[in-house]
């Protein structure tokens, strides 16, 4: 019997705080609950009184339901209670702060543990309120350990400072590796596999809130509605992807969404006012995010209701889904998301929200999307008008989801429509009338940190969006600027009323917040073409030389053919402070001569000479009798092979200085050749002579002499010299000559005809009688011996 | 060998048992735990009692007001508020018995239906706020017509009720005092307008489908109506409408399809509700729409 009592006591005060929900029912169920209870006492003690066992048996049994009854109840609603509880954050004075101390792998002796702290540089962001920073310097103070702080006013720029080897360490919320990789514009993401968690640590503090709580069933209010992607489960940080001011007017029956695009730059009210994108507010706390918002808009965010995108899945789902019109057929993380109107699974909506590359207006769409998701969700949630669904959804976002608004507030919503006497014979959600806004704004890179010495992506709002949007969102909460009653009521059904968007596109170009001039910097130029690098540094007013990895070398990658690989100055920094630089570029394998340096090396230096006549180029020679290679070759060259013929100002070679002697082989031909040539590096050009015959009888074919060549078969084609280096023999190459068939010989006409002659009965013959030829001088030689030798300054391509 | 007692000790179990065997002491008790129970049950009856009776009230999740017969016409689609005028409670009461007679003479009906919506839109002393518009069950209401319309006068006529009632008090509001119908004519040729039927398919192409609509006549009735307000409304600087025409079609019930503050060209208003001789080609969308609704 008593625990019967107990258990009821125990259901009645669990359930307590949903009286509100439905006070009817939860007061007759407690009054027929507690009448029960009654009836059994008074059989009880009535079979006590007069010893009946009957009665105390009946009792008894009645007792026992009640017990399992109440039991269960009790059960689920303790745990109904639990999932409530851990949604509703409505201790909000305090927040959860996680955080890292980090070094980086490219600094020199960087500190890997904490303890290796002692005596460093640790950059640590400046913070208005207690924060992250706070947090640090409480585990450095427990520690008693002894560094210099170095502050911050941003994320990125303490980034930047640990890459640049300025601080030792530093001190950033414990998600900044998912929050970069989440950020598609991070210039960080190249170094993410060096940078160090030293350690990290988690501390609860008091946050500053001084929010007037209002009666939200009569007064206009704000709820700032975040759906963000956390860093990793239990995190405490992450990017905000979605952010929209809702502003509730129970009076009108009027909400009003308006979104922010997550890259609008703004003062960020946790860094003491540096700009950066409005979204990074929240990778540092919610209560800096907040204020954020709150600094950026003038309106108080009279309360927050924010849900990780996983938690939408599980709401979506528990409701069965919801319909929405998506205009076009996307993947998104391996999630098939088809064009058309249909009921969409919790997978589908998120990437429905998620999605902007696809759609034709990009992140305008998504914010529309992300409106329509959360109004079509609320429209099934009243129209519905279950509690236990409501209750079964929170179940399953628990997790996921987190907001400052009461159990008593959140079901006094839930009333107010319930309650409302409707004299329009719409559906009582259609009385609620939802306005989408959007600040609009021009995204691009066009912020320069001189800080971070870092260009940023960032989206400028502009000035005439965000006063008619704050002006709009006033006027919904009631503050009107002017007044113009409408004159009277003018309808026609046949002419439907088409109401004008609450925002536009096309504002002047005048921003809320507006950057200076963007100065030169330094583009990204890995990646690019070696021209494409080179026309950049023209247009920039930048000098930059060249290095190419030639396909002859160990670091070379046919995959990045052509493309810059490295360069010396870090994207970003300023062309002021670095007017030159290098650029190395991976060769190409084929060398298109027209348009980039060959490659002389181990070549005959005259070959180097005729590309840079051919092309305008102005050399220079250094003959070397102290380099190796084999005389009359090119050992160095400057540009080296593959250069860009337009990065080439002039061709530099050193070339094997020495004599060499020239041999020739008639190559199988029964002819005299000339005899050998001694010739000296540098000395003018001596031309080959021709064999003694040109034209030669070999079994019974006719060969014709075709020139001097490098080898017996194929080879190259050389006439002189200076063609050819160090000792060398050039071999006769033969063509046979084709024979046409002779016409016979016509018999002479006795009386004196014509007589056409025949010809001879095969080939011909003649030629020179052999010999050898004088080596001639080839004049148009233009080497003086030794040293340098330069052409005329006006064959000097300019 | 001794045997020692042991003393019995005294614990509130021991106490409430013996108290059970006296008798009298039996009769305390049970009144100790059944008077209080009484009480707890007696407030929280008398607190169910008071949201049972609000409970009911309610007809559904709809949450349609619920509505008394004296407000209501049996015969047809039309509601009276509860925080009704004394001069709308008047007019409703004869359009309701005019409606519920066996025969009635449509002008007279006609007549009533205008002074009815005019008495309800054109009065803010008893509206609960933007949201609440007047007179719209006497709008045309095939498909979506009706939630145009109350959108139209939500983002019109009724902008600044709000701001009217937080500044003045909703008492003081513009209400609507007296209504004359200063014609009423019935339009000698039927009134034709282009419904929407159905959803057909296209044949022969596969998920496309048209709006099959149909040119339907009513009875058109041309009404003009003006009306005088209470006294020392507010705002006082603004000068609210005391004149409307409209054209009223019966379609089972009467019902306002055009508004207008100057004179109305039925012809012109003709010509624009006929239907469209090019039948719309809808996509799946439309037909989905449909499905999903």
């Amino acid at each position: 019997m008593v625990l019967a009592h107990i258990a009821v006591l125990l259901l009645i005060y669990w359930s307590y705080q949903y009286y509100a929900i439905y006070p009817s029912i939860f007061g007759s169920a407690v009054a027929i609950v507690l009448l029960i209870l009654m009836i059994i006492d008074i059989v009880y003690f009535v079979g006590l009184n007069h010893s009946d066992m009957v009665l105390k048996i009946i009792s008894g049994v009645l007792a026992f339901f009640i017990l399992i009854g109440g039991t269960f109840g009790s059960y689920y609603v303790y745990k109904v209670n639990h999932v409530v509880n851990s949604i509703l954050n409505t201790d909000s004075s305090h927040e959860t702060f996680q955080g890292v101390f980090v070094s980086y792998n490219g600094t020199k002796n960087n500190p890997t543990t904490i303890e290796s702290l002692a005596g460093k540089k640790i950059g640590m962001l400046v913070e208005t309120s207690n924060g992250i920073t706070y947090c640090a310097e409480q585990e450095l103070s427990d520690r008693k350990i002894d560094y210099g702080r170095v502050d911050y006013k941003s994320n990125t720029e303490m980034l930047t400072a640990l890459i640049d080897g300025d601080v030792d360490a530093i001190v950033i919320t414990s998600g900044y590796k998912g929050i970069i990789e989440a950020d598609d514009n991070s210039p960080f993401t190249r170094y993410l596999d060096d940078f160090v968690d030293i350690a990290s640590f988690e501390r609860e503090l008091a946050v500053n809130t001084n929010k007037v709580q209002k009666n939200i069933n009569t007064e206009p209010f704000n709820i700032l509605l975040i759906g963000w992607s956390r860093t990793d489960i239990g995190s405490t940080v992450g990017l905000a992807d979605a952010i929209i001011v809702a502003t509730i007017n129970p009076q009108t029956y009027t909400v009003s969404m308006m979104s922010i695009a997550r890259d609008s730059f703004v003062p960020i009210s946790c860094y003491g006012g540096e700009y950066d994108k409005i979204n990074s507010g929240r990778s540092t706390s919610r209560a800096c995010f907040i204020q954020t918002v709150e600094d950026f808009t003038g309106l108080t965010m009279d309360y927050y209701m924010e849900m990780d995108y996983l938690g939408l899945v599980q709401v979506v789902n528990a409701i069965g889904g919801i319909v929405i019109n998506n205009p076009v057929t996307f993947t998104l993380d391996g999630i098939y998301v088809e064009a058309g109107t249909y009921l969409a699974d919790g997978q589908q909506v998120l990437q429905f929200c998620r999605e902007r590359h696809h759609m034709p207006n990009g992140d305008f769409d998504r914010q529309q999307h992300q409106k329509e998701v959360i109004i079509a969700i609320a429209k099934k949630f009243i129209e519905a008008g279950d509690v236990s669904l409501a209750l079964y959804a929170m179940e399953e976002a628990a997790d996921y989801m987190s907001t400052d608004l009461t159990l008593n507030q959140l079901t006094s919503i839930f009333n107010l429509l319930l309650n409302t006497k409707n004299y329009t014979g719409l559906d009582t959600f259609d009385l609620v009338d939802f306005h989408t806004l959007r600040m609009t704004g021009y995204g691009g890179i066009l912020y320069y940190s001189y800080s971070m010495r870092l260009p940023l992506w960032v989206y400028l709002i502009y000035q005439g969006s965000y006063d008619e949007s704050i002006g709009h969102i006033k006027e919904v909460m009631g503050q009107y600027s002017s007044v113009s009653q409408d004159k009277n009521f003018e309808y026609s059904i046949f002419d439907p009323y088409v109401r004008a968007d609450f925002y536009s596109l096309e504002y002047p170009n005048k921003y809320v917040y507006e950057p200076d001039p963007m100065p030169a910097y330094w583009a990204d130029l890995i990646g690019m073409s070696q021209t494409e690098a080179l026309a950049w540094a023209s247009a920039n007013g930048v000098k930059l030389s060249v290095d190419i990895i030639s396909s002859s070398s160990s670091d070379y990658n046919k995959d990045y053919e052509g493309l810059v690989t490295a360069q010396s100055t870090r994207y970003g920094q300023l062309v002021s402070d670095y007017p030159s630089g290098t650029i190395t570029v991976m060769g190409p394998s084929q060398i298109d001569e027209s348009k980039q340096v060959p490659d002389f090396i181990e070549h005959s230096y005259s070959k180097a000479i005729t590309w840079a006549k051919k092309y305008n180029i102005p050399y220079s020679i250094d003959f070397n009798t102290d380099v190796e290679g084999k005389v009359g070759d090119v050992v160095e060259q400057t540009p080296k092979a593959g250069t860009a013929i337009e990065a080439c100002d002039k061709l530099k070679i050193v070339v094997k200085a020495g004599t060499s002697t020239i041999k020739f082989n008639a190559n199988g031909m029964n002819v005299n050749v000339p005899g050998n040539i001694t010739v000296k590096t540098g000395d003018s050009a001596v031309s080959f002579s021709n064999p003694s015959q040109t034209t030669v009888e070999s079994d019974g074919k006719t060969y014709v002499f075709d020139g001097w060549y490098t080898a017996a078969s194929g080879g190259d084609k050389v006439t002189a010299s200076n063609e050819v280096s160090g000792d060398t023999t050039v071999y006769a190459h033969w063509t046979e000559k084709s024979s046409t068939p002779t016409q016979p010989d016509t018999p002479t006409d006795p009386s004196g005809g014509d007589n056409t002659g025949g010809g001879d009965s095969g080939g011909t013959s003649g030629g020179d009688s052999g010999g050898t030829t004088d080596p001639s001088t080839d004049s148009s030689a233009n080497s003086n011996g030794g040293g340098d030798t330069t052409t005329p300054a006006s064959e000097t391509p300019q | 060998m001794e045997t020692k007692l042991k003393k019995k000790k005294k614990n509130i179990f021991t106490t409430i048992k013996e108290a059970f065997a006296d008798k009298k002491k039996r009769y305390l008790l049970t009144f100790l735990c059944i008077v209080p129970l009484l009480i707890v049950i007696g407030i929280f009856g008398f607190t169910a009692y008071k949201e049972v009776k609000a409970l009911m009230d309610l007809a559904n999740s709809s949450q349609e007001a619920v509505v008394t017969d004296d407000h209501r016409v049996m015969t047809m689609d039309y509601v009276l508020r509860d925080t009704e005028t004394d001069y709308q409670m008047e007019i409703f009461t004869e359009l309701k018995n005019t409606l519920e007679a066996d025969t009635y003479d449509d002008l007279a009906a006609v007549e009533l239906v205008a002074k009815n919506y005019v008495a309800d839109f054109y009065t803010f002393s008893n509206k609960a706020g933007q949201y609440d518009i007047g007179g719209m069950y006497y709008w045309y209401s095939h498909n979506d017509e009706k939630s145009n319309a109350y959108l139209a006068a939500r983002d019109g006529f009724y902008k600044y009720i709000n701001y009217y009632m937080n500044l003045y008090g909703k008492e003081n509001l513009i209400e609507v005092a007296d209504v004359q119908v200063t014609k009423c004519v019935k339009e000698s040729n039927p009134f034709l307008i282009s419904e929407h039927v159905a959803y057909l398919p296209v044949e022969g192409v596969e998920d496309e489908w048209y709006d099959y609509r149909e040119d339907r006549p009513y009875d058109l009735y041309n009404v003009t109506c003006s009306w005088t307000y209470k006294e020392g409304y507010q705002p006082s600087n603004v000068k609210f409408p005391t004149s409307i025409n409209m054209l009223i079609i019966k379609r089972g019930k009467f019902e306002i399809i055009y508004t207008s503050e100057s004179t109305i060209n039925v012809k012109d208003v003709q010509e624009s509700a006929k239907a469209d001789t090019t039948a719309d080609a809808g996509t799946t969308d439309t037909a989905t729409d449909e499905a999903a609704q």
